[in-house]
């Protein structure tokens, strides 16, 4: 639950509001569901909603989107606080329950939401108070008792498993940093942080292109993906973080890694920008939205139709390769970052197998041990030498992973998506003619591990489409798209 | 199998005018962790193993003036020397074999160290670095190449440990 108060004291009235995370109903009390949006994100967007509602507002109260709350609980929890002026409710031991601001903040210093820890109310109002130049901004309790560390999941949909939340409090200070130091604060620019994996790069860079409200000029990247945003046309410029990726095994906690980059980034580039976390903080494969999708709410768009989704948008034209059809080229990728979504060596052999004896050249990326019958491994580990050999290209076959979205999303070439253990809705393209995607739609997808199968057991992800196929899906493209038969 | 701390690096860098170190094969980073401490003006350290190249880059994540790259010697040596000024004389340290090392990486030294050499005489002028290539007994050739890519550098194989080929600016 998302909630909010408007206050008017022109009318001496006070307006409830409560919102939902949209699952794809996009009603009129839902607010899009992004995993890539911090909580200050929600707050703006309820001051928006609110304020778009009751223009003649001059007080909002803000309920904090990290808890369950009602605008009834928010309506409780103001009265026993006592606050009269700009101010935090907290529970016992401090945590935000609700923000009191005057609508000025909103109107002047929306995007400023975006750096409240929402998980510190000192900190929180240290903030406010640098930002708004007055002494004291108060942070009194309501009432509530305290609630405790907060759980690896909620209740509501928030990933704390590896304290990433707290990487809020990491940016606040920064932030407050550099309000109390530099007299051109106000000024500077707004940087996303989310630096990896290559496909949610990209994601970011396609969503930088179709936003129409960016509260962002900037986007905190791993120099290992320093082609990403070029070749894509992004609207960010990019800030290198000289750092290799963030594991997946969990070794390294995203808070952790969050201060590293800090660090590494140092206190030049810290100090010139207001860097906003921005890595999952919810589940994301719970929402049937495009991972780009969340990138643009979090980015600033409210995304509050089906038609402005990616799904009723599509990213690129549709392009074709204009090489003869005599000889046609199917081009594989194979490995997708974690091993449930791997396709396995058996699978794309026997494809290949089968379509070379149709006549077809077969290429696979970076797999040197594949190679032979009729198979050659190809390097394109950049953006140009992937372009390139897309181009030379029929049809491309790729796993859930950056090739699939670069090729498919940036340069609108014939796509048969492969999906293991991730959903395909959720970062799949719009399905135009040159695009499909095979998986066997097991009911266990999406299971949520990486490595070893939960239901089977073992490495291999019995979601993924057979052979069978996966050389039936190939066909038929290119059948439809070139003209091509068996 | 040697290390950086098997040489007298702060001699070498005085007696060369050394400001710029470029590793390729960090391992655990001990080459680093010594570097750290010499006052280069920049280290830039290469590592295949994504594991050993994030531990170690995070070790030193405040260090602005230290570099760690993950990835494979030529893209790692590539985005390197963007950073490494073409005049500042350079340290280039290349170790294919040591612990943790990969395995794939390790196939065919002979052409992967002519590669890279290659790529870094196409890149720079070589002319005021010193290269040390450690392992000799891993290469099958007499790598010749060097001597054409290093005409000017007084080449010498030192048998310590598992051998080791150095290459220093003549008069220097």
């Amino acid at each position: 639950m998302l909630s909010g108060l408007a206050l008017s004291s022109s009318s001496m009235g006070m307006r409830r509001y409560d919102y939902r995370f949209s699952h794809g109903g996009f009603r009129s009390d839902e607010i899009f569901d992004s995993a890539l949006a911090v909580p200050g994100r929600y707050m703006l967007e309820i001051a928006r909603r609110m304020l778009a509602d009751d223009p003649s507002a001059d007080w909002l109260v803000l309920g904090n989107p990290l808890l369950p709350l009602t605008s009834e609980r928010l309506k409780e929890f103001l009265a026993v606080s006592g606050l009269k002026g700009m101010g935090i409710a907290t529970d016992a031991k401090g945590f935000p329950v609700l923000y009191l601001l005057p609508r000025s903040v909103i109107d002047d210093y929306g995007r400023f939401l975006l750096l409240l820890s929402t998980t510190d109310a000192k900190l929180d109002a240290q903030l406010l108070s640098a930002m708004l130049e007055i002494e004291n901004i108060p942070s009194i309790p309501c009432g509530l008792p305290a609630v405790g560390r907060l759980p690896g999941l909620s209740s509501n949909g928030w990933l704390n498993g590896d304290l990433r939340l707290l990487s809020m409090q990491l940016s606040c200070k920064a932030a407050l940093k550099i309000i109390e130091t530099r007299p051109d604060w106000r000024d500077l620019p707004f940087t996303t942080y989310y630096p990896m994996h290559a496909g949610d790069v990209l994601f970011f860079c396609i969503a930088s292109k179709r936003i129409e409200q960016n509260l962002f000029s900037k986007q905190v990247v791993c120099t290992s993906y320093h082609d990403i945003p070029e070749a894509c046309g992004s609207k960010l410029e990019m800030v290198p973080l000289k750092l290799p990726w963030i594991p997946r095994d969990g070794s390294v906690s995203e808070m952790q890694y969050f201060d590293h980059s800090l660090k590494r980034l140092g206190p030049e580039v810290t100090g010139s920008q207001f860097i906003v976390f921005a890595r999952l903080l919810r589940l994301y494969s719970h929402t049937p939205f495009h991972l780009i999708d969340h990138a643009r709410f979090a980015l600033g768009d409210p995304m509050e139709s089906f038609e402005k989704t990616i799904h009723a948008q599509p990213s690129a034209p549709e392009a074709l390769c204009a090489r003869p059809i005599d000889k046609p080229r199917v081009l594989f990728h194979l490995n997708g970052g974690w091993t449930l979504k791997n396709l396995t060596d058996d699978t794309f052999r026997q494809a290949a197998r089968s379509l070379t004896s149709l006549g077809w050249e077969v290429a696979v990326i970076d797999r040197p041990d594949l190679q032979g019958n009729g198979v050659t491994s190809v390097d394109a580990g950049e953006a140009v030498s992937l372009r390139r050999e897309v181009e030379a290209s029929h049809i491309f076959v790729g796993v859930d992973s950056f090739p699939h979205h670069f090729v498919r999303q940036v340069m609108g070439w014939p796509t048969v998506g492969l999906f293991g253990n991730t959903k395909p809705t959720n970062s799949d393209a719009t399905y135009l003619r040159g695009y499909r995607t095979s998986c066997r739609d097991l009911s266990c997808n999406r299971c949520g591990a990486w490595y070893e199968c939960p239901l089977f057991g073992g490495d291999v992800c019995a979601n993924f489409a057979g052979p069978e196929r996966i050389v039936a899906d190939v066909l038929d493209l290119a059948q439809s798209l070139y003209g091509i038969t068996v | 199998m040697g290390s950086l701390g098997d040489f007298n690096l702060a001699g070498l860098k005085a007696d060369f005018g050394l400001r710029h170190l470029v590793e390729v094969g960090m391992g655990e980073g001990a080459g680093v962790d010594l570097a750290a401490t010499l006052g280069f003006d920049h280290v830039h350290s290469i590592e295949s193993q994504h594991k050993l190249a994030l531990a170690t880059a995070l070790r030193h994540s405040s260090r602005q003036d230290i570099t760690v790259i993950h990835g494979r010697g030529e893209k790692g040596l590539k985005e390197a020397l963007t950073e490494v000024p073409g005049d500042a004389p350079t340290l280039f340290w290349l170790d294919y074999d040591y612990e943790g090392a990969d395995a794939r990486l390790k196939a065919d030294p002979d052409a992967r160290l002519e590669r890279e050499l290659r790529l870094l005489a196409s890149l720079r002028d070589l002319s005021r670095d010193v290269l040390l290539v450690d392992d000799l007994s891993l290469f099958q050739s007499d790598l010749n190449f060097v001597t054409e890519l290093f005409p000017r550098h007084l080449i010498n194989r030192s048998p310590q440990g598992t051998g080791i080929l150095i290459a220093i600016p003549q008069g220097a």
